[in-house]
């Protein structure tokens, strides 16, 4: 008998050698993470086409904001952080196995400057906490955000017309923030207006279109566009 | 009887191994549950094919398709036919000249549905930590029809509804059993306050980031069928689309992208693909550039994502033959408005606009090695109750337990 069997017994040998080997082999079966090798603590319990976390777009706006290429692109004048949204990057690496891509975790941050009514489009690397590229873009690509509905509404309720509009009921109406899930009955909402032609005193400006929403319904007959780069309010009448 | 310890310690190991595949698995997937939707078709019975998609309410877009891969066979590999899908840019011009809204540049949420917009009666599944999506699996009729066979088909169909103020866009997304993908994209609720009974148009700009097994080595051809009415034949054509450019749709010629990949083939040796076809009731054109093509291609830039900036980004064409491309697609709703839309009562618009669509096709071509949900499975009918000649009297569970002559009466 060998030498070993007086220490282990036969089964045990087999068995514990057949489950050392069935674990290696089915470990080395598993498939890998997808989730990039610098994964922190934002991105270990979270896929990488998940939804970005509150936490990741507070994150990916502090990056930007701070990031010197950014500070330079947007210049000292007037502008704003309007937008942070996920961004899925083609990964530079391919895998043989789409599956089996290493995907990271970024973020779109946008900014708007009024001066030059420019965009800046700027890709941030979560996992690196790293601005990735730097991109001038078209203003009109950058989206309005609700606190720009609400600096409309604060400079609409300033206008005569608007005051007569919206009566007693003014100081009731409230910009709703949607995104948040907030309806008020009396609310504010905002449409973006892009100016096509030179002459149009939206062209190239930041402009908005605010609707004003009863218990009722929505007030009907009158447009309200408030132009927040010129910082000017026009109500008209259009329906008599 | 005890487990042994080294027993114990293989089963232990045998579970934590479960346990990893399952994270594995769902970690394959690239996305989480409830942005996960992995479908296999039939719903019923052995799966023959198979979606699987991750997707995201995205602040603006609406409805993003973050991947989909299709599997043609239980044997075949997923294949990506999205790395992303979007609607990019919902252009309202109204006629009158004025206003002319870009409706996705406000950053409109998805609003919350509840059961009567998805019932799980209706196979409804409300997805989302704000309820914001709907999953809906479909019987979507004939897939095919022969003589007296016949086979039904199947979706999943993911949709939300963007709160665009008085406006509501419904974007949606069909993931079929055959492979094809709907885009559509659905307006309604109320008509624009300030002038309610203006017509208008809503031009919806899909963003179609297509990734044939793989992102590089992706081509464009335009698609064009030939038939001058002088004659009696017709010739189709594919011209490759080397650089970034705008393309216009012919109803005359049945105007259709086809995206093909350099490497993707079927076993019969033909290149694979996905034509994108247009499902319109029009060609909406406007003063502005970016509406002045309904097809563009353009190579893949993750700063590029604003549909009304196209003409921008095809300025110094790039090369887009077999490269990782970019498909754009612009349809039109002409909205003429109607009484039945609503009327204004003391001030305020009482009333709404019933859902009106536009969308496309993208229909796989040369995907599968042959006809897909093919041949049908056949049941075999049910043996006879009685002999020939012979009807039932009394049955005893599923047999007939006397039977009798046809012109006999029972006992």
């Amino acid at each position: 008998m060998p030498v070993l069997s007086s220490y282990v017994p036969h089964s045990k040998i087999s068995l514990t050698a057949v489950t050392v080997i069935a674990v290696v082999v089915l470990l080395s079966t598993l498939p890998g993470p997808t989730v990039g090798s610098g994964a922190n603590a934002l991105s270990q319990q979270i896929q990488p086409l998940d939804p970005l976390t509150p936490a990741e777009m507070e994150l990916a706006g502090q990056l930007a904001s701070a990031d010197r290429r950014v500070k330079a692109a947007i210049g000292s004048g007037r502008q704003r952080l309007v937008q942070v949204q996920f961004l899925a990057l083609k990964p530079a690496r391919v895998s043989a196995d789409p599956e089996r891509l290493q995907i990271g975790r970024h973020a779109a941050v946008l900014f708007y400057r009024y001066d030059g009514d420019q965009g800046i489009h700027v890709v941030v690397d979560l996992e690196k906490r790293a601005v990735v590229s730097v991109t001038r873009i078209e203003g009109r690509a950058v989206p309005l955000s609700t606190e720009e509905i609400s600096e409309a509404f604060a400079l609409a309720a300033r206008n005569d017309r608007v005051r007569a509009l919206l009566g007693s009921r003014l100081n009731e109406f409230k910009v709703a923030n949607l995104a948040a899930g907030e309806r008020p009955q009396n609310r504010v909402e905002g449409l973006r207006i892009v100016a096509t032609f030179p002459r149009d005193p939206c062209y190239r400006h930041r402009c908005i279109d605010l609707l004003f929403h009863t218990s009722d319904g929505y007030i009907a007959g009158n447009t309200v566009t408030v132009d927040l780069t010129a910082q000017t309010v026009r109500a008209e009448r259009t329906i008599r | 009887m005890r487990p042994h310890r080294s027993q114990r310690l293989a089963l232990m190991l045998v579970c934590s191994y479960l346990l990893l595949a399952a994270a594995a698995e769902t970690a394959r997937a690239q996305c989480s549950a409830p942005f996960l939707v992995d479908q296999t078709f039939p719903t019923a019975g052995p799966m023959e094919t198979r979606w699987r998609i991750c997707w995201q309410p995205m602040a603006g877009n609406g409805l993003v398709i973050t991947a989909a891969f299709f599997q043609k066979s239980p044997s075949a590999p997923l294949i990506r036919v999205f790395w992303d899908a979007r609607v990019s840019e919902i252009f309202v011009p109204y006629h009158s000249g004025s206003p002319r809204y870009h409706d996705v540049d406000y950053g409109f949420p998805l609003i919350p549905l509840n059961s009567n917009d998805c019932p799980a009666a209706k196979g409804g599944t409300i997805l989302g930590s704000g309820k914001e999506v709907c999953k809906e699996l479909r019987d979507r009729g004939l897939a095919w029809k022969d003589d007296t066979n016949v086979r039904r088909g199947e979706e999943v169909v993911l949709w939300g509804a963007l709160d665009a103020a008085n406006y509501n866009y419904v974007i949606e997304w069909t993931f079929r059993d055959d492979g094809v993908v709907l885009g559509r994209v659905g307006a309604t609720a109320q008509n624009l306050p300030s002038v309610p009974f203006e017509a208008h148009m809503h031009g919806p700009i899909w963003r179609l980031d297509i990734d044939l097994n793989g992102f590089a080595g992706d081509s464009v051809f335009l698609g064009k069928h030939i038939e001058p009415v002088a004659g009696t034949t017709a010739t189709d054509t594919m011209t490759l689309i080397s650089t970034e450019s705008g393309q216009q749709w012919n109803p005359l010629e049945f105007t259709a992208l086809h995206i093909q990949d350099s490497t993707l083939k079927n076993s019969r040796g033909h290149a694979s693909g996905y034509h994108l076809m247009p499902i319109r009731t029009g060609t909406p054109r406007h003063f502005e550039d970016f509406t002045r093509n309904d097809f563009w291609v353009t190579r893949y830039d993750p700063a590029e994502m604003a549909g009304d900036s196209l003409p921008t980004y095809v300025s110094t064409p790039a090369n887009v033959a077999n490269a990782d491309i970019v498909a754009w697609y612009y349809g039109g709703l002409h909205h003429l408005v109607r009484d039945e839309d609503g009327e204004i009562v003391n001030g305020i618009w009482r009333g709404e606009a019933h859902v009106m669509w536009t969308g496309f096709m993208l229909k796989p071509h040369n995907l599968f090695d042959t006809t897909p949900l093919f041949p049908v499975a056949t049941t075999p009918p049910p043996p006879p109750l009685c002999p020939q000649g012979q009807r039932c009297c009394e049955m005893e569970g599923n047999r007939c337990r006397i039977c009798v002559p046809n012109n006999a009466q029972c006992p």
